[in-house]
């Protein structure tokens, strides 16, 4: 029998926003493995850097993994699995923001499955290889998820900010206005 | 953004003296959902609709309006 469970909207919210920021992270995580290996054996400090880059990503990871298990109490297990929500505006940003790394994943597998062969492309992406380019895609798609799900969500409080900032003007006007 | 929509929430909102968040917690919703309604940059479904309508105690074609 499914559990049920009071999920409130703040809730939800908190675990998109750590969701998108664990994509964001593996996005790091995958980018600075592609550049660790063209990189391998050139500059010193750059391989530290990146390897640096890698480590930190890793540990940031595995922090927000464990931050998102805390939620599995506090928040339906379809919203959980499947990022289904039900406050309107989180499931909107979440499906917006899956919505565009499904399209990203099909388009790019379909070039991928027809032309990872082809001798144009292989000259093309060197010196990475195919699976190069498979995880190159894969980061593509993560960054494209945490970042639509970061926008979204920051740029809605600047707004509130906004909004807020305004009534307390008109709030303070209209006092002024009383007063005199 | 639906263009052709517009609505009165902010001015029901300072004519009630609410802050969003105190109309979201009336409502069930995140501040973000009545932010983004609000500021015209979501559209929200007929139950929200109809709960923000019965919250300010007047019909919904008094909140929401068609351009």
């Amino acid at each position: 029998m499914a559990r049920s469970i009071a999920v409130l909207p703040e809730t939800e919210h908190q675990y998109l926003t750590i969701t998108g920021k664990i994509s964001v992270v593996l996005a790091v995580f995958l980018f600075g493995q592609l550049c660790s290996e063209i990189v391998t054996g050139t500059d010193l400090v750059v391989n530290l850097i990146l390897d640096l880059t890698i480590f930190v990503s890793v540990i940031y990871c595995i922090v927000l993994s464990v931050k998102s298990m805390k939620f599995a109490k506090h928040i339906t297990r379809m919203g959980y699995w499947t990022l289904k929500f039900n406050d309107e505006y989180v499931d909107h940003v979440s499906s917006a923001s899956l919505r565009a790394t499904c399209h990203i994943m099909v388009v790019g597998a379909i070039f991928l499955a027809y032309s990872g062969d082809n001798r144009w492309f292989v000259e093309l992406i060197a010196p990475f290889g195919l699976r190069d380019a498979i995880q190159m895609l894969l980061g593509l798609a993560v960054a494209t998820h945490g970042a639509l799900i970061l926008w979204n969500l920051r740029e809605e409080e600047h707004r509130e900010e906004d909004n807020f900032d305004e009534e307390l003007g008109n709030k303070k006007r209209g006092e002024e206005v009383i007063d005199e | 953004m639906n263009e052709d929509l517009d609505n009165h929430i902010h001015k029901l909102r300072l004519q009630h003296k609410i802050s969003q968040q105190e109309l979201a917690d009336a409502i069930g919703v995140s501040r973000k959902t009545i932010s983004t309604v609000e500021t015209g940059r979501f559209t929200p479904s007929v139950v929200i609709a109809l709960r923000i309508a019965a919250y300010f105690a007047i019909p919904v074609e008094q909140v929401f309006v068609l351009k």
